[in-house]
């Protein structure tokens, strides 16, 4: 029988839906299997920086019961303010993996919560490439819907943030984001309680997984304002609507660390709005049905306008007066672009926050990218409801990917959706096996010239679906798409396992005779800290470390990627910033044992802390405009230089000193290099005298500092390292000269 | 140190306040008459200048170093000198007789002699005179004043302020104006607009709904942001640089960044891909004449494997490691 | 339905059987009671003793051969030694045989009189009593751990390293001896101080020192004594790590299905070297990398794991440590282990080190098929010389062993059984956890011997209950798919 038959055919249907199946599983396992190159090629082990906090959290919470987690204070963080973790976090993602966790354990399997941590994220890849083809199912067809669950499990925008290990509220964001849309669609589509229901606990789910939540806060309430504004409002959409947000928001708020934001602040004044408005809507659309007459009806026209003005109105003048928190700084940095440099440094250093220039999409996308208007396009043609969802979501998702990498994320679903309804459409019209009847065509022809038709712009879709004559076209069309296909699998391979798939924490590196050499100094260090220092000893290094140190160290820390205390931050950056005799009573009033710096001059490894020092000087500009000075760091010719013509202020500054104390002895006199800065050494060394070198990591990458107990006779640091090396005589002199800033604890 | 140095040089200083004390005061009165009568900002001339830096001092004196003239192209004197007569004007307005604190500017025209005395080649300059006598005496900066750093703070009088705030007891505010043809101009372009819309509403109703003409806006608004026109926005990227070697470059170096002219070809060539597709999708199927689509279908597939492999070709020169190509562009 | 019957009876019978087998064993029989007030009966005289002391390894090794006689009437079959009370915590291990004849080893008792009694003992029971008036050869081997400390207790990093031994100049005996003398020997000749006692009735120095040995005595008729005369230090270089493992625990777990032996060690690490003056120096510590020199620091590892040991892994609490090689082939598993960093004296180290072996090599079955004999070494530990504080060994046989019978090599301290549930196991598998303290490198590669009863259905039961556990599961799922969610129609 022939295909179409056979897809067509009732008495195929189990057959089809057990092919479907199996497909499905297959993908599933291909998005699993393409996130484990970094487990392969390393081992299993949690990425970068901030899935170390949440492992850590994870641990506390399998460790302790749910409710000790509830209310975790955490008090190795953040010394000497502590941190209330339990109310500062999206519990989401620990308590996911804490219920696996503990359903394994019911079926008495040893695994390890950190197994379960690392593969979290590809196992909920799978799922999402099965959320996308429900959504996609609900716009197009079972076909479209397997394309885009294919083109989503393999989709490097997607991985980039789920490869095994990135253990991060995204990994299972995603799938929480696409499923909600599908239950939301799937409850406009049957105006359905139920289903609307359903939403509503999904998008619970969501808000206690991801801050990004608050994008499905605003996208369904676009929705519907958009439907009705095009007048297509109606009882499904009403009931849809109505029971997601008032079952939604209540659930939301039950979250600690969402609380009342959901009817406090801006971010969430959409959705409330659009309550309002569909409440008014439906009252005059039930008025208008009852009452005929013609100005009656204008009067309830101008009744919404005006109720719409007035609630607008009261919302601007409420946030005006402070009753409604305004936007967030990240939030508003998305439209007002300008926003984050000026007034928020920390926002602004970090790199997942710049914008996208174009390569990035391709890169994350391929062939999808511009599949994806098309698909947009397609969708305008059979303008359902749902299809407007959409092309709204396309567009605020192309815009937000534009002005930050890290959106990319929200954007390759909708992407995968849009590119799958394209590429199905055309394969539809080229896989139809049947030749066209010349003469119903010229039948179907002469009945479209009685019709007169006017030529559009866009018109391509005017006049009857003929279908395709020649073989041999249907074979070019379907092939080429297969090779360009075959291109995309290729590229996304490529792309993961070249772009997305490094720990950060390990670096492979190669040795000569091709081997791989994997340079490990991250741990060496930390586990060093953990076994050899006191379990309450406090580390001060850079943020960006906080978290690893917590997890891999298990040490207190002063600052940590949560970055909600910019003081503190600018402290620690003041305290690198500054020369020794200023550090060190920072230092000793924060009771920081140990000092941990980042330094890849031996190796070549750019991002250290060197380069990172003028985000530290900034942020501490930022609090003390004039103790550090971002100028005094940068030569005459405003250059930023750490050879020989590096400015006092940079030579004397702690960081300075401390990535290159002792490093010209390991060369030859005056031959000291820096493989990052590609520079020569000033010949004699940085002295430290208020610090002694602890821990040097075998390739130098991370050298930790002990911070010296004050001097026995009250002498300063510097006087006491004189008189000990023997400068008797000079010392009186450099007393007197240094009296000035004898160092005080106060 | 510090403390004795100030000590010393007090006492150095008493005699000549002594005796400088009523030239002080007659100067400060003929500064805030010329203040005055210029609404804020003093003009100097090289002669005003060394008078007005000239010790000893008891007032305060913010000079404005600039030049204003097109022909020395200084952009920044020119977008900094309306903020610096703002901040002069509401700080005459705020103390009738400037109470010690004066705002004067030497445009370079005027004082080319002062510019070469103090080997200044930048503009502009704005440098603070403290008093060199009174209470708040700073000895430090009797003769090398303190600079304001175009290069760290922004520009708005606002900063200036707080910087003279920092360093002295004044406190300075900032009262900018509000500007009423904004307001007017705003609700008028509003009224004409509403107006306008009821007036034609009937004509434009088809286009409001007409799926065509959103269709198009939205695809254009997808394929800018795709293309990394935000990008463009926030970092202001060259339309087009000009390579070492005298020649144009449209493709920027680098995975990290990109030209104008280059986000535009990118965007262009996604549009040809993607009406590619729709056609292909769309249109043949609606073509009656065999022969007819089958030209259109090679012709179209033609074009997209063109462009594809042109857009292959561009990621190249962007990402130098990319593997993968099509032909026929290599 | 009635699978859930059967599946309910059948662990039920399981239950009731491991209960049996999980019965508390009494205690190891190493240890002989006596009154508080005991003293030895003066009954032997040793005519000849010499005592020889290793210090090669950062423990002492005794062996002292003694020539005992009978002097009482009768029959005489135990010989006591006695030990000051903090002598006797540092004793690892202490065996005693017929050195000339044929007896061969001897049992060994330690004799408890209680706590705080200041003279402790130990007893050799000899295998057949001693005539009145005969002599017997024994061969007493005692190893001590805790008798040596680096002097100075810091030092550089690149700076020799020196021990200082303390013992006592004679034999503890509990009964007269008419010759006897010590020999010390030592890694090397490097001994900067020793303690010089009066010179010998012949004039010559007291010790006399030949190459890296010294020679106490011979000291002539002495008195039964404990203390052991004079107490005699030698301070000697010794410039390797003092390896101390704080706790090992070593889980033996076998599994009939996989036909695998899965060995897992943890090991609480510390070196007990001399700690740095300064703080560490990378620079330094570079340097010497060209050139090895000898150092205090634990710079690897080396096990040698029996003969066909596969797929070995090293990691700690943060995940793999990628600093570790492995050779194995026909005639050697040889691993080789480097620690995150050098561990220099103080420093510590917490690490996990498994593998796997081929289950036949180690497991003989009984004719009935259901009896079982496994046969592995009791302790695998590194090349490096070693002292273990406390020791735990977990032997994990099959679900549903049962009457678990062992021989260990050496004396156990503890025994305790349980039930360790893994893998979707229903009742758990048996387990046997043997603990001892105070061990050395001497007792790597002994054999223990496990012998159990498994019956044949027992190993039927894991598939069994997977089978009923997915079937419930899909039942559940089907009715649950037959639901009807919609409010009306």
């Amino acid at each position: 029988m022939s295909l179409d038959a056979f897809l067509k055919d009732e008495s195929t249907r189990n057959l089809r839906s057990l092919l479907k199946a199996v497909i499905l599983i297959t993908i599933a396992g291909a998005a699993v299997s393409s996130r484990l190159f970094s487990v392969i090629r390393f081992e299993s082990i949690i990425h970068e920086f901030d899935p170390w906090f949440n492992f850590r959290a994870s641990k506390y919470l399998v460790q302790n019961d749910f409710y000790s987690f509830w209310d975790w204070f955490d008090d190795r963080t953040w010394y000497p303010l502590g941190r209330v973790t339990g109310g500062t976090l999206y519990p989401g993602l620990m308590v996911t993996s804490g219920i696996i966790y503990h359903i394994l354990r019911f079926l008495t399997f040893p695994v390890d919560i950190r197994n379960i941590c690392v593969m979290l994220a590809p196992a909920f890849s799978g799922l999402t490439a099965l959320a996308t083809y429900l959504f996609t199912k609900e716009m197009k067809d079972d076909a479209a819907g397997l394309l885009a669950a294919a083109f989503i499990g393999i989709a490097p925008g997607y991985i980039s943030r789920s490869v095994a290990g990135s253990y991060d509220n995204e990994a299972i964001a995603i799938f929480l984001l696409m499923f909600t849309f599908y239950l939301w669609i799937k409850a406009l589509k049957l105006g359905s309680a139920f289903w609307g229901a359903l939403c509503a606990l999904f998008y619970f789910y969501m808000v206690a997984a991801w801050g990004g939540y608050v994008f499905i806060t605003n996208m369904i309430p676009l929705h519907a304002f958009v439907l009705v504004l095009m007048g297509r409002f109606s009882a499904r959409l009403y009931v849809a609507y109505c029971s997601w947000y008032a079952l939604g928001t209540l659930a939301s708020m039950q979250i600690p660390f969402v609380g009342f934001l959901p009817i406090r602040s801006s971010e969430h004044m959409a959705a409330l709005g659009v309550f309002g408005l569909l409440q008014i809507v439906a009252f005059v659309d039930y008025v208008r049905s009852q009452v005929p007459s013609k100005q009656f009806q204008s009067l309830l026209r101008s009744f919404i306008v005006v109720a719409f003005i007035l609630s607008s109105a009261a919302l601007v003048l409420l946030t005006v007066s402070g009753t409604i928190a305004p936007w967030s700084g990240r939030f508003y940095s998305l439209w007002d672009t300008g926003y984050a440099k000026i007034h928020i440094p920390i926002i602004a250093s970090v790199s997942e926050h710049q914008p996208t220039a174009w390569p990035a999409f391709f890169f994350d996308l391929e062939m999808l990218i511009w599949l994806f208007p098309a698909g947009v396009y397609m969708c305008f043609r059979t303008l359902a409801d749902e299809h407007v969802f959409v092309i709204i979501y396309g567009i605020m998702a192309s815009y937000f990917a534009g002005v930050m990498v890290r959106l990319m994320l929200t954007l390759t679903p909708v992407v995968c959706v849009a590119a799958a309804i394209a590429l199905s459409n055309i394969l539809d019209v080229y896989t139809n096996l049947e030749k066209p009847d010349p003469a119903v065509v010229a039948a179907a022809k002469a009945a479209e010239e009685k019709e007169e038709k006017k030529s559009g712009l866009l018109n391509a879709a005017r006049g009857t679906v003929v279908g395709i004559y020649a073989t041999g076209s249907k074979l070019t069309v379907v092939g080429a798409f297969t090779f360009y296909l075959f291109l995309f699998v290729l590229h996304c391979t490529w792309v993961t396992s070249n772009a997305y798939s490094s720990p950060s924490v390990v670096l492979a590196s190669r040795l000569p005779d091709g081997s791989q050499h994997i340079i490990d100094d991250y741990r060496e260090a930390y586990y060093w800290l953990r076994k050899n220092t006191p379990y309450d000893a406090k580390i001060m290094s850079w943020w960006d470390y906080g978290y690893q140190i917590g997890g891999m160290a298990d040490r207190t820390t002063l600052v940590d990627n949560n970055t909600w205390n910019n003081t503190h931050i600018a402290t620690v950056g003041k305290a690198m910033a500054s020369r020794e005799e200023v550090s060190y009573p920072i230092l000793r009033k924060h009771d920081v044992d140990y000092v941990l710096v980042i330094f890849g001059g031996l190796l070549g490894y750019s991002g250290d802390d060197i380069n990172k020092f003028l985000w530290m000087i900034r942020i501490a500009e930022g609090v003390w405009p004039d103790e550090v000075k971002e100028r005094e760091f940068f030569t005459s010719r405003g250059e930023y230089r750490v050879d020989d013509g590096a400015t006092e202020t940079m030579k004397n500054s702690l960081m300075y000193k401390m990535s290159y104390y002792n490093y010209n002895t390991l060369f030859p006199a005056g031959q000291a290099q820096d493989r990052v800065r590609g520079v020569k050494l000033p010949a004699v060394g940085p002295t430290l005298n208020t610090l002694e070198e602890a821990f040097t990591s075998e390739n130098w990458i991370v050298r930790i500092y002990k911070v010296k107990d004050l001097d026995n006779l009250g002498r300063d640091h510097a006087s006491a390292a004189a008189f000990e090396s023997g400068k008797k005589k000079r010392k009186s002199k450099a007393g007197k000269a240094k009296g000035a800033r004898k160092l005080r604890i106060v | 140190m510090r403390l004795i140095g100030s000590v010393l040089s007090l006492l150095a200083l008493t005699p000549i306040v002594s005796a400088a004390a009523s030239a002080a005061v007659d100067k400060i009165e003929k500064f805030s008459n010329i203040a005055k009568s210029k609404s804020g900002v003093i003009p100097l001339t090289n002669s005003l200048y060394s008078e007005i830096v000239g010790s000893p001092r008891n007032y305060t004196a913010a000079v404005l170093l600039t030049a204003l003239d097109t022909k020395f192209g200084c952009h920044l004197c020119r977008e900094f000198h309306p903020e610096y007569e703002l901040l002069a004007k509401s700080w005459q307005a705020q103390h009738k007789n400037n109470d010690g604190l004066f705002f004067a500017m030497l445009d370079f025209a005027k004082g080319r002699d002062t510019f070469v005395k103090l080997g200044l080649n930048t503009a502009p300059i704005l440098m603070l005179f403290p008093p060199t006598v009174g209470e708040n005496a700073d000895p430090l900066h009797i003769t090398d004043p303190l600079k304001f750093d175009f290069s760290q703070h922004q520009i708005p009088a606002e900063s200036i302020a707080r910087w003279i705030s920092q360093h002295t007891p004044y406190e300075p505010k900032v009262v900018r104006p509000f500007d009423y043809t904004n307001l007017v101009i705003g609700i008028s372009a509003a009224a004409a607009a509403l107006t306008i819309l009821k007036l034609s509403f009937n004509t434009l109703k088809p286009a409001l709904y007409s799926r065509n003409l959103w269709s198009a806006v939205s695809l254009i608004l997808i394929l800018l942001f795709t293309s990394g026109h935000m990008y463009n926005h926030i970092r202001r990227v060259p339309y087009v640089a000009n390579n070492g070697k005298g020649g144009i470059a449209y493709i920027a170096g680098g995975f990290q960044n990109q030209f104008g002219l280059e986000t535009q070809i990118v965007a262009v060539v996604y549009a040809i891909l993607a009406f590619c597709a729709i056609s292909l999708a769309m249109k043949v199927p609606r073509i009656a004449d065999p022969t007819k689509q089958k030209v259109t279908v090679i012709v179209w597939n033609a074009v997209l494997l063109c462009c594809f492999s042109f857009l292959l070709s561009l990621f190249r020169q962007k990402n130098g490691g990319y593997p993968f190509f099509l032909p026929p562009f290599w | 339905m009635r699978s859930f019957i059967a599946s309910g009876a059948l662990l039920l019978t399981s239950l009731l059987t491991v209960v049996s087998a999980a019965a508390p064993s009494s205690e190891p029989t190493t240890k002989r009671f006596l009154p508080r007030d005991f003293t030895p009966p003066n009954v032997f005289k040793n005519t000849n003793l010499l005592r020889s002391i290793d210090l090669t390894k950062p423990y002492s090794r005794e062996t002292v051969a003694v020539i005992v006689e009978n002097i009482s009437e009768e029959k005489q079959d135990e010989y006591f030694v006695p030990f000051q009370a903090d002598e006797f915590g540092k004793v690892s291990y202490f065996d005693a045989r017929d050195k000339k004849g044929p007896l061969g080893e001897f049992e060994v008792n330690e004799v408890v009189l209680g706590e705080d009694v200041p003279t402790q003992y130990y007893s050799v029971r000899f295998s057949e009593p001693l005539e009145p008036g005969k002599q017997i050869t024994l061969q007493l081997s005692i190893a001590k751990t805790n008798v040596v400390r680096p002097v100075p207790a810091e030092i550089e990093q690149t700076d020799k390293q020196f021990l200082q031994w303390t013992g006592s100049q004679y034999f503890p005996s509990a009964y007269t001896t008419e010759k006897q003398k010590t020999k010390l020997k030592l890694p090397n000749n490097d001994t900067p101080e020793f303690t010089k006692l009066e010179p010998k009735s012949d004039g010559t120095s007291d010790p006399t020192k030949v190459g890296s040995t010294f020679t106490y005595g011979p000291y002539e008729a002495m008195e039964p004594t404990v203390g052991g005369g004079e107490t005699v230090s030698i301070r000697y270089e010794y410039t390797h790590p003092l390896v101390h493992v704080d706790k090992l625990t070593r889980d033996v777990e076998v599994s009939h299905w996989g036909g695998n032996l899965a060995i897992e060690e943890k090991y609480w690490m510390t070196n007990h070297a001399a700690k740095l003056k300064n703080q560490f120096s990378r620079v330094k510590w570079a340097a010497t990398a060209y050139y090895n020199p000898p150092t205090t620091a634990i710079k690897t590892l080396t096990y040698d794991l029996k003969v066909g040991a596969m797929d070995p892994y090293f990691t700690d609490e943060i995940g793999n440590i990628s600093t570790s090689r492995f050779r194995s082939n026909t005639r050697e598993a040889h691993l080789e282990l480097k620690p995150r960093y050098p561990l220099f004296g103080g420093w510590n180290h917490f690490y996990t080190i498994g593998w796997n072996h081929d289950l036949h090599e180690f497991l003989r079955v009984k004719p009935s098929g259901e009896d079982f004999v496994l046969k592995v070494p009791f302790l695998e530990g590194p090349k490096e010389p070693v002292v273990y504080e406390q020791v735990e060994v977990r032997v994990i046989l099959p679900e549903g062993a049962t009457d678990v019978k062992y021989s260990a090599p050496v004396p156990i301290e503890k025994e305790e059984r349980f039930l360790h549930k893994t893998f979707m196991d229903t009742v758990g598998r048996t387990a046997v956890k043997l603990t001892l303290s105070n061990v050395v490198d001497e007792q790597h590669h002994k054999e223990l011997i496990v012998s159990y009863h498994m019956p044949k259905t027992a190993i039927l039961r894991k598939p069994f209950v997977i089978f009923t556990a997915l079937s419930t599961l899909f039942v559940i799922s089907w009715i649950v798919s037959k639901i009807d969610t919609r409010i009306g129609k």
